[in-house]
């Protein structure tokens, strides 16, 4: 990680906009200066393809490409339109390209490089070490929105469904799912009611309390589908914070710096494996406040004792979404580069058998989730078979596996699980 | 694992698409893949992106089989408008492209460079290049125009949609018609014009005459 310290320095002051050039303070190594005479798209492509395979650089092909187009202002090669692909380019792009093909050949991810990618048809910013979301996520959020629309919504049906996202990282979850659910009665009901709807209540605990800085936004609005996006990371909260202004999607997402493995040990060896029945979220967090409307700020001198009832203002959730960390502990130093330098290790580490996570969210849910609440979670292709027996394990959750999805590769990927009762 | 699953675990192969649900009942009989997929319960929901699998207890077959033109319309208006879940309100209202000729998840055939590998949070890879093959045609089409395998398996299908429909109405397929229909508007339109401004030039000679006499 200390290696890219000033990498990420200059990544995170950079503006990031696409088809621009870049301003790249940081040089790596000698300078691989394209030969004379080559000035095209295409050219370049080929000449940096070239280089990466020269210096062992997995998809080298790909990742030029990325590059390049890029900064031709197009999102992928393909898409450039051919004419632009053999015309010349200009010294400014000739070394913007030389930047970025720099932090590739330091195995940056070029979803770190390009400050950007896409989900679900959104365009997402990525910055390191937040996690960059995979493209087999892109089928959870497509099954999560068919079970969404197919149900109808027994209780209170004009609210749309409220959604917890557990580890949100850049965001992409969540947005790609309320850019896609439709908002309903939203509008009306903010011109009949009024903006707020909600009223907070600000609960003194024995040792402190909880504010909620709800500033100049209005909290949720009836008829509409929101979001609680928790995540343990505050560079995490930033970025899909940010992802949701730029997407206008803020008045319906609320982002909670949370970990949710935190809770009261009942005893030794809290693994994944024991139960800890009770109050499970502690919010053990430094004293960072947070200026932006829609996030809340706790206390670190929180009491923990029934202190996930501070969350219930929200109300119990329709559903649960995650892709929690879920990488076997023992597989982490087995990843790429690209991924142990560059994200973070606490968005990928899921401990023995990748269950940590999944194991506390599974145990939180009947205090969160409604009767017949949902729980989508994408898991390792191994780990059907343990969640399966770990809910047997535990009867007295009342959560039932009912399904398992294959992602496109045709691996069991993800699980949907539902809540059968009080 | 059945055969299929296992071919889709190698990596670089062809991936034959699954089967999911209604798309390959219709009216087709003696498909082996009606009974074997044993999670394509869901009448209207169905994915046709076929490579994932149910593992649920089926909806009854008979229930899938209903009028092809519903069916078919429905299906169209879900390979038309990638990235949004149809319902059937949407559906009503929903202005109608030109009526392709839909295409069958199990006569499909996609390649995925993202074969290999374990996948998921352990790897990052950027290659998001589709490759769907049809089947009984022949037609390959690769998609590579977004940075979102989602989006390019659904504009890949969309692709192929309008290739197999040229590919086997020629001259009838709806977009040889749909330029036909353009160019026969064009001609309309000019026709009206002329015939405006011949309007307009006899009125202007009546009035001047008018005045004349005046």
């Amino acid at each position: 990680m200390e290696s890219w310290g000033p990498m990420l320095r200059a990544l995170l002051s950079g503006p990031g906009r696409r088809g621009g050039t870049r301003g790249w303070a940081f040089r790596s190594g000698q300078p691989h200066l394209p030969l004379a005479g080559l000035s095209s798209a295409t050219e370049l492509v080929n000449h940096w393809t070239g280089v990466f395979e020269k210096r062992g650089i997995p998809e080298a092909r790909e990742s030029s490409e990325y590059i390049v187009a890029h900064v031709l202002g197009a999102k992928t090669f393909q898409s450039l339109r051919p004419a632009l692909r053999t015309q010349p380019l200009s010294p400014q792009q000739l070394q913007c390209i030389q930047e970025l093909s720099s932090c590739r050949l330091q195995r940056m991810p070029v979803q770190y490089i390009l400050g950007e990618w896409d989900f679900k048809g959104l365009s997402l910013k990525m910055a390191p070490p937040v996690f960059i979301p995979r493209p087999e996520t892109e089928e959870l959020v497509e099954w999560v929105l068919e079970e969404v629309v197919q149900r109808p919504r027994v209780e209170g049906a004009q609210d749309g469904p409220l959604i917890l996202e557990v580890g949100c990282g850049s965001g992409a979850i969540a947005l790609s799912l309320l850019s896609q659910l439709p908002e309903t009665l939203a509008l009306e009901m903010k011109k009949l009611l009024g903006a707020s709807l909600f009223r907070w209540d600000l609960e003194q605990g024995p040792r402190g309390g909880i504010s909620w800085h709800s500033a100049s936004q209005p909290s949720f609005i009836l008829g509409q589908s929101r979001v609680i996006a928790v995540d343990k990371g505050e560079a995490a909260i930033s970025l899909t914070h940010e992802n949701a202004q730029r997407l206008r999607l803020q008045d319906r997402i609320w982002m909670v710096p949370l970990d949710v493995t935190l809770g009261p040990k009942t005893g030794p060896g809290c693994g994944w494996g024991t139960a800890l029945p009770g109050t499970w979220w502690q919010v053990a967090l430094e004293s960072f406040t947070y200026q932006w409307t829609n996030v809340c700020c706790v206390s670190p001198s929180l009491s923990t004792e029934g202190s996930w009832t501070h969350l219930l203002p929200w109300g119990p959730v329709d559903l649960v979404v995650s892709n929690p960390p879920y990488v076997f502990h023992q597989d982490m130093e087995q990843l790429a580069p690209e991924i142990r330098s560059y994200e973070d290790v606490a968005a990928l580490d899921g401990g023995e058998e990748g269950m940590d996570v999944i194991a506390h969210i599974l145990a939180l849910a009947p205090q969160l989730l409604k009767d017949s609440g949902n729980i989508f979670l994408e898991v390792d292709p191994r780990q059907p078979e343990l969640v399966s027996r770990w809910l047997q394990s535990r009867p007295d959750l009342d959560l039932q596996l009912v399904a398992v999805r294959r992602d496109f590769c045709g691996r069991p990927r993800f699980l949907h699980i539902r809540r059968s009762g009080p | 694992m059945s055969r299929r699953l296992k071919a889709q675990l190698r990596p670089g192969l062809w991936v034959g698409s699954g089967h999911v649900s209604n798309q390959a009942d219709r009216g087709k009989e003696g498909r082996a893949e009606c009974q074997t997929w044993a999670g394509s319960g869901r009448a209207r929901r169905a994915t046709p992106m076929g490579t994932s699998s149910w593992f649920r207890w089926p909806a009854p077959l008979a229930g899938m089989c209903t009028a092809p033109g519903a069916l078919r319309l429905w299906e169209q208006l879900r390979l038309l408008s990638p990235g949004t879940a149809v319902t059937a309100v949407q559906m009503a209202g929903k202005k109608d492209g030109p009526a392709l000729l839909s295409l069958e998840e199990s006569e499909l055939e996609e390649q995925f460079v993202k074969g290999h590998g374990p996948g998921g949070q352990a790897t990052n890879k950027t290659s998001n290049c589709v490759v769907l093959k049809h089947i009984p045609s022949g037609i390959v089409v690769k998609c590579h125009q977004t940075r979102s395998v989602d989006q390019n398996r659904k504009l890949a299908r969309k692709i192929l949609q309008e290739k197999v429909d040229v590919f086997y109405n020629g001259e009838n397929s709806a977009v040889y018609k749909e330029k036909r229909e353009a160019e026969k508007k064009k001609q309309e339109r000019k026709k009206r014009a002329k015939e405006t401004l011949e309007k307009k030039k006899l009125l202007k000679e009546l009035w001047e005459s008018s005045k004349h006499v005046h």
